[in-house]
């Protein structure tokens, strides 16, 4: 699913999508494009650190030895001014190469799971970090609706043979997470890890990588389901039986899919690069 | 003897008989393959500049002035170093999987390495020198009275209003003028915003400021000439032979010229012209986007 597809009824759209470039001032700004789009990246950047600190602590590890406040209060600047930096550049070098965006099912995935992250961000996370991890009714409607964004996107990546292999970055990511955060798991993770994604590695190096046999396409497919549905119990054990406990599982589920949402983001803007 | 290791590198690395393919060559064949290293390589970026970064702007004083730089080196430096790992090794195998000839005689691949270079020394410095004082300035004391900066920040603002304005206004105009006004206030700016922060936090010695303000800046740098190799403004095919970008990049040898464009490479034919299988798949599908080396924009094959 791109753009398009979404506003295929509507007249007119593909076209002024198309000739966003050449339009004032957009037209203005071709310049920009280069430096803006370095500049999306170190927004991403700056952007990731405080994300990640933030939803750290509300999983229960402590980078930085604060409260849940404070290091909500700490990480907020860092995290407005990467956003900012983010839409600012990424609103510029969208409008600068517009028809590829629109026809990108990348862009797509980025879009929807950008909208579900920044729910989490500024109406879940950060609120919860506030009341020192307790959930309110509100908040957890906002978790629900941020996790129907992020899921939506999961599917639509998953659902494109092209852009398919980027959700091996959320996986990777998550598992990564386990090694962090992890008490009783982080060594099944890393031997999950390994085992299920070093073995396709192995397996594609043997044969070759040059192979576009789809049979490695269907066996990539069952050990990403596998992977992730490992993850999915490791996380379980990690959350409701953990030792970690200043902030309730509810909380640590919320940051947890808070931080893969943000690295959907990410995956999907890198996608957007490799798409056909 | 660096191009010929390269060469080597992207021919030779891996192939183990006559008619096989060395491992650059199959992964920049690969189906999905290299987008996955560099994808993980681009995405660890997040997470260790991200957590770099604060450290930095914590050494600047600007970020946690609450917490002791010994804690948050503590528990934020490891994942740091593990993304760094991940990140350094990714790097490496994308460098190796994507024509690495092209990336060695690249203006923006050699600023890349000059200034990862010069994040390391900044590192060994902070670490074998500036760090060993820590304790006396570990934490920020409360209340701590900052010294008056304010023109500092305001030639700050002035600069980045005026580097802004550059790209519209000076679009077209001569590139060598462009480039050093825009080199120039970029050093303004930084060197403004040193100075307001600085002031602003007396307790921290200059040097630790300093270095913080380093790494910030190398870690940045890195993060927008990577992001730049895609671009062809500097390609050696596209540079004029005896400019300064054409020595800097060495593009002699790149191009199978000596330095007197005499041709002594012939054997030795660039991975465009090496015969390959071909790049759609057999079944019809189509593989994934190949860098265009015609266009201004980015294809998103960048390192």
């Amino acid at each position: 699913m791109t753009f398009q597809d979404l506003f295929k009824d509507i007249p007119g759209a593909t076209d002024f999508v198309g000739s966003m470039p050449q339009i004032w001032p957009v037209s203005m700004l071709q310049d920009v494009y280069a430096p803006f789009g370095a500049l999306h990246l170190v927004g991403l950047a700056l952007m990731g650190g405080a994300v990640l600190l933030l939803n750290l602590r509300l999983l229960g590890a402590n980078p930085t030895g604060q409260s849940l406040p404070d290091i909500e209060r700490s990480t907020r600047p860092w995290l407005i001014a990467g956003l900012a930096t983010v839409l600012v550049t990424g609103v510029i070098i969208g409008m600068l190469n517009s028809y590829r965006l629109y026809t990108s099912v990348p862009f797509f995935v980025k879009i929807m799971s950008l909208i579900g992250a920044c729910i989490f961000s500024f109406g879940v996370t950060n609120v919860l970090a506030k009341s020192e991890g307790k959930a309110s009714i509100g908040v957890l409607v906002a978790g629900g609706i941020a996790m129907l964004f992020w899921l939506f996107a999961i599917g639509v990546f998953h659902g494109d043979i092209v852009s398919a292999p980027g959700i091996f970055h959320p996986v990777t990511a998550g598992y990564a997470l386990l090694l962090i955060y992890g008490v009783r798991t982080r060594w099944i993770a890393a031997g999950a890890f390994t085992l299920f994604f070093g073995g396709i590695f192995v397996m594609y190096w043997i044969v070759g990588f040059d192979t576009f046999d789809p049979l490695y396409d269907v066996i990539s497919y069952y050990v990403t389901i596998a992977g992730t549905l490992v993850m999915a119990v490791l996380y379980g054990v990690e959350i409701y039986l953990g030792k970690s406990d200043e902030a309730s599982p509810t909380a640590k589920l919320v940051a947890l899919f808070s931080l893969l949402c943000w690295v959907t983001v990410a995956a999907g803007g890198r996608w957007i690069g490799f798409g056909a | 003897m660096l191009h010929d290791l390269v060469v080597w590198m992207r021919d030779d690395l891996g192939r183990f008989t006559e008619d096989g393919l060395s491992w650059s060559q199959q992964l920049a064949q690969s189906l999905f393959m290299w987008n996955i290293i560099e994808g993980t390589h681009v995405l660890t970026i997040m997470f260790f500049a991200g957590t770099i970064w604060l450290i930095d702007l914590r050494m600047m004083g600007v970020a946690f002035r609450n917490v002791p730089l010994s804690k948050l080196n503590e528990k934020v430096l490891p994942i740091t170093m593990a993304s760094f790992g991940v990140m350094i090794l990714t790097g490496v195998v994308s460098y190796i999987g994507r024509d690495p000839v092209m990336y060695y005689h690249n203006l923006w691949f050699r600023l890349k390495m000059v200034f990862l270079l010069a994040a390391v020394i900044n590192i060994a410095w902070f670490h074998f020198k500036v760090q060993k004082t820590l304790p006396e300035w570990d934490t920020i004391p409360e209340g701590e009275t900052p010294k008056r900066s304010g023109p500092a920040m305001i030639a700050f603002l002035a600069s980045c209003v005026a580097l802004l304005a550059t790209f519209p206004f000076m679009t077209g105009m001569d590139l060598a003028l462009t480039v050093t006004t825009r080199i120039v206030l970029v050093l303004v700016a930084g060197a403004s915003l040193f100075v307001y922060l600085n002031g602003r936090t007396p307790s921290i010695p200059t040097a630790v400021k300093l270095s913080g303000m380093i790494s910030l800046t190398s870690w940045m740098l890195i993060i927008i000439f990577g992001r730049f190799i895609a671009y062809d403004w500097f390609y050696c095919e596209k540079t004029e032979p005896g400019s300064f970008s054409y020595a800097i990049q060495e593009c002699a040898s790149y191009m199978g010229h000596d330095e007197t464009g005499e041709e002594y490479m012939d054997e030795e034919p660039s991975m465009d012209e090496t015969e390959m299988p071909p790049d759609t798949p057999p079944d019809g599908e189509e593989a994934p986007a190949e860098p265009d080396a015609d266009t201004t924009q980015p294809t998103g094959q960048e390192g």
